[in-house]
């Protein structure tokens, strides 16, 4: 009876010891992940800088009702993508397999504002290759904007998928026994959500 | 008797499952989902709080009002990010080299916009 409860406790060791590597691997991933958006990031300062007019006369084409909308919803699937981990610590699956759905249902609504966005951008003619030279109003602003924008996009997109696939596994049983799958799903979606909350101040508000 | 083992959540600690949490200057208080939901309340109304600052202050493109301005946007988009990293992200309770994961790189960044915001744009046109 001794050596079985000792040899559940080293099991359980082992285990917890697996997703501590799996989560610094994660965090490792993030950390690529903030030297590139920073990158691009880093670019549009510059821009922003050296071109005020041209953001200005973004911010006074396009307004922030969309945006600001997008933003709340995106800061409501991170809540929610808490809550679904929450959820299966607690061993509820009905209610994390909800909760993981209002995740992916609200990241495909953060994409289907994105594109209505920048079809909005499209008719202002801030395309990717216009420069000072083609495009008076704007400059060079659409590849310093579409860059981090767009790339954060993506993120979203893959979320979205790495979200669906959460959900099935969720829903199969894999993570009753050990949530770390979920978790850090839940990372990689908090990450997109803070690097949004940097964009959003950054490129519509300042 | 089995021994299999369950591994609930390491950092997703036993008062993330609680709803009833303390929140500075209010005290004790219930709500579905504890922290969490909290946190979720407080990010909106910072978001709230930057969209209007930013919509009464757009006039101003230079001067004063327009540093406190990019200031007070800035210090608050920082403080959202901060929330959702601490609380939602576990920094708060995981392993302390996590925090320099995310940090360093974004030190060494930082340092590199100020630095190239000196780089003039044209020939001859001197560092700032």
């Amino acid at each position: 009876m001794a050596e079985i409860s000792m040899h559940g406790h080293a099991s359980d060791q082992k285990v917890k010891a697996h997703n501590e590597n799996l989560k610094l691997a994660f965090w490792l991933y993030l950390g690529s992940e903030v030297v590139l958006f920073a990158m691009m990031i880093a670019g549009y300062i510059i821009f922003r800088f050296n071109e005020p007019e041209a953001v200005r006369n973004l911010h006074s084409s396009v307004g922030i009702a969309l945006v600001t909308a997008n933003t709340f919803i995106l800061l409501a699937s991170s809540y929610a993508m808490v809550m679904a981990l929450r959820a299966i610590t607690m061993g509820n699956r009905q209610q994390f397999l909800m909760w993981m759905g209002g995740v992916v249902v609200m990241g495909i609504i953060f994409m289907i504002g994105q594109w209505i966005e920048y079809r909005e951008l499209a008719h202002l003619a801030i395309t990717l290759s216009a420069d000072a030279t083609t495009n008076e109003t704007f400059g060079g602003l659409g590849m310093r904007f579409y860059a981090p924008t767009f790339f954060h996009g993506a993120h979203v997109f893959v979320g979205v998928l790495f979200g669906l696939q959460v959900m099935y596994l969720g829903w199969k049983g894999y993570y009753d026994n050990n949530p770390i799958g979920v978790e850090l799903f839940g990372l990689y979606w908090h990450f997109v959500d803070v690097v949004w909350i940097m964009l959003f101040t950054l490129i519509y508000l300042v | 008797m089995s021994d299999m083992v369950e591994v609930k959540n390491t950092t997703h600690d036993e008062h993330a499952h609680s709803d009833t949490v303390r929140v500075p200057f209010i005290g004790e208080i219930t709500v579905v989902g504890g922290i969490y939901t909290v946190i979720f309340g407080v990010l909106g109304v910072l978001t709230l709080i930057e969209v209007i600052v930013a919509e009464l202050l757009k006039e101003f493109h230079d001067g004063p009002v327009y540093i406190v301005r990019t200031v007070i946007l800035f210090s608050v988009s920082l403080i959202k990010a901060g929330l959702v990293v601490w609380f939602y992200m576990h920094l708060k309770q995981d392993n302390p080299i996590f925090r320099l994961i995310l940090i360093v790189p974004a030190i060494i960044v930082t340092i590199s916009i100020i630095y190239l915001l000196g780089v003039p744009l044209g020939a001859g046109g001197g560092y700032r």
